[in-house]
């Protein structure tokens, strides 16, 4: 068993229990965060495997690119769900406003 | 199926809905797991093949212009491939373009004094974007000699874009003419060399070998510009900075 063995485990486990971490968390920044470490530990899988080319681009785009971008849509949404909530409220009032009238 | 989207600040705990009934996520759990079995035996008891086509490159390699073979494969082998890959980048951008809220005749970018980016915003800027901007020209020029390439090049360069259009004084006009013609350079650039080279050898991309080095080089410039505008489109549109510019013109 040489150390190379033992690096490819660790490896492939760690991208699987980001991979897991990720799918199954409630928290959508944990997520995120948990993909873009996923992104990482298979850059470094694609650097064993002596793809330099493939290992530049994950950990560019596939690491560093598409977290900027998730972590965009979740701003994105979180704007409209207070927005959506904000006008729930809005109308609520109304309702109960013209209840009252 | 999906799960609720809960953020964690407004969500203590709130019920699970719309779980799978366990025998339905057990009978998945087996299908996938029998799927994962077969593809493994079937990669195992395949027979190494021979060198494939690694041999035919690197005995092609001093007539492709490059050194290093993938850029070869991408730019001169198969370059009509890639040349597919720039458009369909460029149909993804014309998709991605938000609606037209901001007049054409703004210029590309504006430049806002007023507003404060804060310390730590500024000096990372100042540090950080002309060195990722280099590393990506480095990138660009190195991929004919070891690993590297127009896409690496881009993607650095867009990690610059993002970086600096996230500061507040920095916006881009996405709908100005500058923009559109910096999204689409590399597939013009690509398709016009391509033609160029036809007129000398009389076939469609394939480069006269004197000349190859030279024109991969100047493709992959374009492609490269192109390719960084492409992915910071896709950033800008989804965080919808679009919406601020108009605001405070």
């Amino acid at each position: 068993m040489s150390f190379s063995f033992f690096l490819d485990i660790f490896l492939i486990g760690g991208s699987l229990t980001m991979a897991w971490l990720c799918l199954f968390s409630h928290d959508l920044l944990k997520a995120i965060t948990c993909f873009v470490c996923m992104g990482l530990f298979v850059t470094l899988m694609w650097i064993r495997l002596d793809a330099w080319d493939v290992a530049i681009a994950e950990a560019a785009i596939g690491a560093g690119l598409t977290g900027a971008l998730l972590l965009s849509s979740r701003r994105g949404l979180k704007k409209t769900a207070a927005k959506k909530e904000s006008g729930e409220k809005r109308s609520g009032e109304k309702k109960s406003g013209e209840q009252d009238v | 199926m999906f799960k609720e989207i809960i953020f964690k600040e407004d969500a203590i705990n709130k019920p699970e809905k719309g779980r799978l009934p366990t025998s339905i996520a057990v009978l998945c759990g087996v299908t996938i797991l029998a799927l994962c079995t077969l593809l493994v035996g079937a990669l195992i008891s395949t027979q190494r093949h021979s060198e494939g086509l690694q041999q035919v490159v690197s005995s092609m390699l001093n007539k492709s212009g490059v050194e290093n073979p993938v850029t070869a494969v991408l730019l001169n082998f198969r370059s009509y491939d890639t040349l597919l890959e720039i458009a369909v980048l460029l149909i993804v951008a014309i998709v991605m373009l938000p609606q037209a809220t901001v007049s054409k005749s703004l210029s590309l970018i504006r430049v806002q004094q007023s507003a404060d980016p804060g310390l730590i915003m500024s000096s990372l800027l100042r540090f950080l974007a002309p060195t990722l901007i280099i590393m990506g020209g480095y990138m660009l020029w190195t991929g004919a000699y070891s690993p590297g390439g127009a896409f690496q090049a881009g993607a650095l360069i867009a990690g610059a874009g993002i970086l600096i259009f996230t500061n507040v004084q920095y916006q881009v006009n996405m709908q100005s003419f500058a923009f559109r013609a910096l999204l689409s350079i590399g597939l013009c650039i690509f398709i016009l060399s391509g033609f160029a080279v036809a007129l000398q050898t009389g076939q469609f991309l394939e480069y006269p070998q004197k000349y190859a080095s030279a024109i991969i080089l100047f493709i992959e410039t374009a492609a490269t510009v192109s390719i960084a505008t492409t992915l910071l489109l896709l950033y800008l549109a989804v965080a919808g900075t679009q919406e601020e510019f108009n605001h405070d013109a």
